[in-house]
């Protein structure tokens, strides 16, 4: 299938992470809609990857790296969410509004 | 790259990953929702396959659906006391959050697919090829990079034990929450 | 002849006025004003004195000089030019004020305030001789705006008194009415000519008239010509109290009496006859012009004579005599005389300056009684107050014009000004000069027997006793003036050849005279059999048909009132509405505005994290689209020798154009477009 194909995917899949980002109340479905934005990111890199430059490492090394990153933040992501819960009693973002004012 | 059963594979790992996409956002218990990103997973590692990207696609099998939603499912059954699934699991932007992804969606699709990029015909080389690649690059040009994620990965490491690391004690009972108006908790299950 | 500097002239009285201000603020130095300003009057009359000029020979210290120059070319003006025009009128001023300032030492005495007087009387004696010496409009009208003010605050000398306040503020507002055109005037010529000074302007007139110049700004060339005297006439309506905006001038006997005969008899009132006398030239290209001044002189000698008649006050007599006068005097110029006007304008000063005084030594005397201006409360002051009597009985003389006066010769000018005319509005004119002629007899003989003849008719008039010599040597320095004054200069044409380089062509015809002295001597001989014995219960004027109409002013005062001032009220009401209401209600709506946006603004900030998100989400959807929108055919990336890829057809020499060109450039490029 042609590049076009893959950039469609990605862009669906990005934009179905970021539904899940806006609208989710559980702290958790937000961090599981980035990690949906950040596979739709590494999809994209390597579609082009593959359509412009297949001989290139670079494109590899940027999603590795994308990929090592999106792991670290889950992990912090999901610790900090502990923490939250611990204190707050509530993992639903929209009780967390210390923000507020 | 036009052969049919190429078509066939992409537009069933497509499906399959933007089904379950769709499922994970729209999941009621977010148990469900965890379980339902590992055929998400699944369909991006396919995806890199049909890219002949093949150390990805094991590598998001291996990270991804390996690691990460171990994580994830772990963060769900620790918190599980506090996901009530009476509420409704989204909150009140719904409309306008979808508007604004609609929007998102249809604009960088838009602006990618409107590119007249220069594809080639040429193909990736093989696994082996790639992997060896992959790996002088790592170690020879982009040795920087290299290291500096595997601090990061350290600080993550370190900095996710400091975070969870129970501070005062055993943990208390969670208070309930005010505006139940004397519903009684749903234990267990799902949000 | 070598001539003092002449910008002395208006500076040394500012300057005395302004260290008699400074006086004013310490205790002792009060006795010093009078000194100070009366040493700055004869200063400049010496000067003066010394640049008499004649007509070949204009003054060598003639000053010009530039304040400001404007973008666009005008340059604001300032200079001092005497002519023999502006000559005359210093010597008046310079003369009139030394007498006043010398008699106001003595009427003034013990009077709160003493030095803050004489400041104002010398900032007035600076600004009126400013105004005489100015050699363009713009000083003109700078001066003439000053001497408003310097009237202002003389009037409203007394201030705490609610009436000379009231006064004062309707003095400067009618004449501010009446400069409003005076200075639309000022500039409409100003535009056409492109300068200030007058020898510019009224060339620039003369050359419009003769049809040389065709293209004036705003308007016709043949309306300009009417439209820009009328305009300045208006300024002279307010300030020589012409009708029908004279209705200030009998309300400014509030102020002191000396100041009522300085300002308001002598100079400044004067100041509008002399701007008209100045612009001759200007009001002469228009008939129509002219015969306005004609008809408003006319018209106004007219009125404030029959008004004069039944006056009880002294010095309301006098007002509105002054009024009268300058009417006359209005005729003249009117009538196309330059030097009657002026003529009449100099005799007038010296006799009503000398009225003036002698009512306000009178007043003086009487300062006792209740309303120490009543004539009804006065008589038999002749036997008491003899000089002043005597000197009171020679300026009535003057003023009804009696034979041999100077009062007789300059009325004979302007009547034999508006006979030479011979236009039907002049020739009207002229007989309405005559019955004023005859009514000013009457009522100024009338009021010097009310007040000097028969016998006291209360207390204060019976112990009254004369005025002291300071106040009674400028009585008959006047007195003087005004008997010998006026056939002195008639004398073998002699102000004629003055003012205007030439002899007068033809006198006066003889039966003209005999007319206008028959109806003096009739008036006064009426006025002396009438009120020999006055009994005031009956004043014989009182049974004069339409006397209710004249003592009401011809209800000119009521029509002011409703018009001007209910008029402007009424207009004040609806611009406070639109301001309360309009105005206010937009600024007020633009706080509530504020208030509201801020209120719901403020929901914005909720801390949800995830509204936060979706702001931020929408933001980058508008941002591509723009990008998108204004983006489109960005420069494609330069190749450096490559070929576009469109014209590469082979695939795969395009593949290899293309790793070229990434080996060239490196690699992250996206495709070319």
């Amino acid at each position: 299938m042609g590049l076009n194909s893959y950039l469609v995917v990605s862009a669906l899949l990005f934009g179905i992470g970021t539904f899940a980002v806006l609208t989710r109340r559980n702290a958790i479905a937000v961090l599981m809609g980035v990690e949906l934005m950040l596979n739709a990111a590494n999809l994209n890199f390597l579609a082009f990857w593959r359509f412009l430059h297949p001989a290139a490492m670079e494109p590899q090394v940027f999603v590795l790296i994308g990929l090592t990153v999106a792991a670290a933040d889950a992990a912090v992501g999901l610790a900090v969410v502990l923490n939250i819960y611990r204190d707050f009693g509530t993992i639903e973002v929209n009780r967390i509004d210390t923000l507020k004012g | 790259m036009n052969a049919p059963g190429a078509q066939i594979a992409f537009y069933s790992l497509s499906a399959l990953t933007l089904i379950s996409a769709l499922m994970v956002v729209r999941a009621r218990s977010i148990v469900h929702a965890g379980f339902w990103l590992l055929p998400c997973f699944i369909g991006v590692a396919g995806l890199f396959a049909a890219l002949e990207a093949h150390f990805f696609f094991v590598v998001q099998l291996l990270i991804y659906a390996g690691a990460i939603l171990v994580l994830i499912l772990f963060a769900v059954m620790l918190t599980r006391d506090a996901a009530h699934p009476r509420h409704p699991q989204s909150n009140r932007m719904g409309w306008t959050a979808g508007l604004i992804c609609s929007a998102l969606i249809i604009v960088s699709a838009g602006l990618l697919t409107r590119q007249e990029w220069s594809v080639t015909a040429a193909r990736p080389a093989d696994v082996a090829g790639q992997t060896r690649a992959l790996g002088e690059a790592l170690i020879g040009r982009y040795v920087v990079p290299f290291e500096v994620a595997s601090l990061l990965l350290l600080a993550a490491l370190v900095g996710a034990i400091v975070l969870a690391k129970a501070e005062r004690g055993p943990e208390p009972a969670p208070p309930p929450l005010a505006d139940l108006g004397g519903e009684a908790r749903e234990p267990a299950g799902a949000e | 002849m070598n001539s003092l500097p002449l910008w002395l002239i208006p500076f040394a009285p500012l300057l005395a006025a302004l260290i008699a201000g400074v006086l004013v603020l310490t205790r002792r130095g009060e006795r010093a004003a009078p000194a100070l300003t009366i040493a700055a009057t004869v200063l400049s009359g010496m000067v003066a004195l010394t640049a008499m000029p004649d007509r070949a020979h204009p003054p060598a210290g003639n000053i010009e000089a530039t304040w400001l120059s404007l973008p666009g070319g005008f340059q604001l003006p300032l200079g001092v030019h005497i002519d023999p025009l502006g000559w005359t009128m210093l010597a008046v001023i310079c003369t009139v004020s030394l007498l006043v300032q010398v008699y106001s030492i003595g009427y003034m005495r013990g009077e709160n305030g003493y030095a803050r007087y004489f400041a104002y009387l010398g900032l007035f004696t600076a600004s009126m001789l400013g105004l005489v010496v100015a050699s363009n409009l713009f000083q003109l009208y700078v001066c003439w705006e000053l001497v408003g003010i310097c009237s202002y605050l003389l009037i409203g000398f007394w201030w705490s008194k609610p009436s000379a306040a009231k006064a004062a503020k309707k003095a400067f507002v009618v004449t501010r009415f009446g400069d409003v055109g005076f200075l639309l005037g000022v500039l409409l010529l100003v535009s056409a000519a492109g300068s200030f000074r007058f020898d510019a302007v009224t060339q620039t007139v003369q050359r419009i008239a003769r049809g040389e110049l065709t293209s004036v700004p705003l308007v016709s060339a043949q309306v300009f010509l009417t439209l820009a005297p009328l305009l300045l006439f208006c300024g002279a309506i307010g300030k020589s109290a012409q009708f029908p905006l004279h209705v200030w001038l009998p309300d400014a006997m509030e102020g002191p009496t000396p100041v009522s005969s300085l300002i308001h008899a002598a100079t400044m009132v004067a100041a509008g006859v002399y701007m008209v006398a100045r612009l001759l030239p200007i009001f002469a290209a228009s008939p129509v012009a002219m015969e306005t001044v004609l008809i408003i002189g006319s018209v106004t000698a007219l009125i404030a004579a029959t008004i004069a008649l039944t006056q009880n006050d002294i010095k309301k007599v006098m007002a509105y005599s002054t009024v009268s006068q300058l009417g006359y005097m209005m005729l003249g110029l009117g009538a196309g005389s330059q030097s009657a006007g002026i003529f009449h304008l100099v005799t007038h000063a010296m006799f009503k300056a000398l009225l003036f005084l002698t009512a306000g030594s009178v007043i003086h005397a009487l300062h006792a009684a209740a309303d120490p201006n009543d004539l009804r409360a006065m008589g038999g002051l002749f036997r008491r107050m003899r000089g002043t009597a005597i000197t009171g009985g020679i300026g009535v003389l003057a003023l009804a014009g009696f034979p041999g006066l100077s009062g007789f010769w300059s009325k004979d000018a302007i009547l034999g000004a508006a006979l030479a005319n011979g236009s039907p509005v002049a020739l009207a004119a002229l007989t309405v000069a005559i019955v004023v002629a005859a009514l000013t007899a009457f009522y100024a003989t009338r009021m010097w027997m009310l007040a000097f003849a028969g016998e006291p008719r209360s207390e204060t008039a019976a112990h009254a006793h004369e005025s002291p010599p300071v106040m009674t040597l400028p009585l008959w320095i006047l007195a003087v003036l005004s008997l010998a004054l006026g056939g002195w200069l008639h004398a073998g044409g002699r102000f004629t050849a003055f003012l205007l380089g030439s002899a007068p062509a033809e006198s006066v015809p003889f039966w003209l005279t005999g007319l206008a002295s028959a109806a003096a001597l009739g008036g006064m001989a009426l006025g002396w059999a009438l009120y020999r014995a006055p009994q005031m219960a009956d004043d014989p004027v009182m049974r004069l048909p339409g006397y209710a109409l004249f003592a009401n002013l011809w209800y000119v005062e009521a029509f002011w009132n409703a018009v001007g001032a209910r008029g402007t009220l009424a207009v004040g009401r609806v611009v406070a509405w639109f301001d309360r209401h309009v105005v206010d209600g937009v600024v007020d709506r633009v706080g509530r505005a504020c208030k509201t946006s801020g209120q719901e603004l403020r929901h914005e900030t909720n801390g949800q994290v995830q509204s936060y998100a979706t702001t931020l989400m929408a933001a980058v959807v508008v941002v591509a689209l723009v990008f998108t929108v204004y983006d489109r055919g960005s420069t494609p990336v330069a190749h450096a020798g490559l070929k576009p890829r469109a014209e590469i057809r082979s695939p795969q020499k395009r593949a290899k154009a293309h790793l070229t060109f990434i080996a060239a450039h490196g690699n992250g490029e996206r495709g070319d477009r």
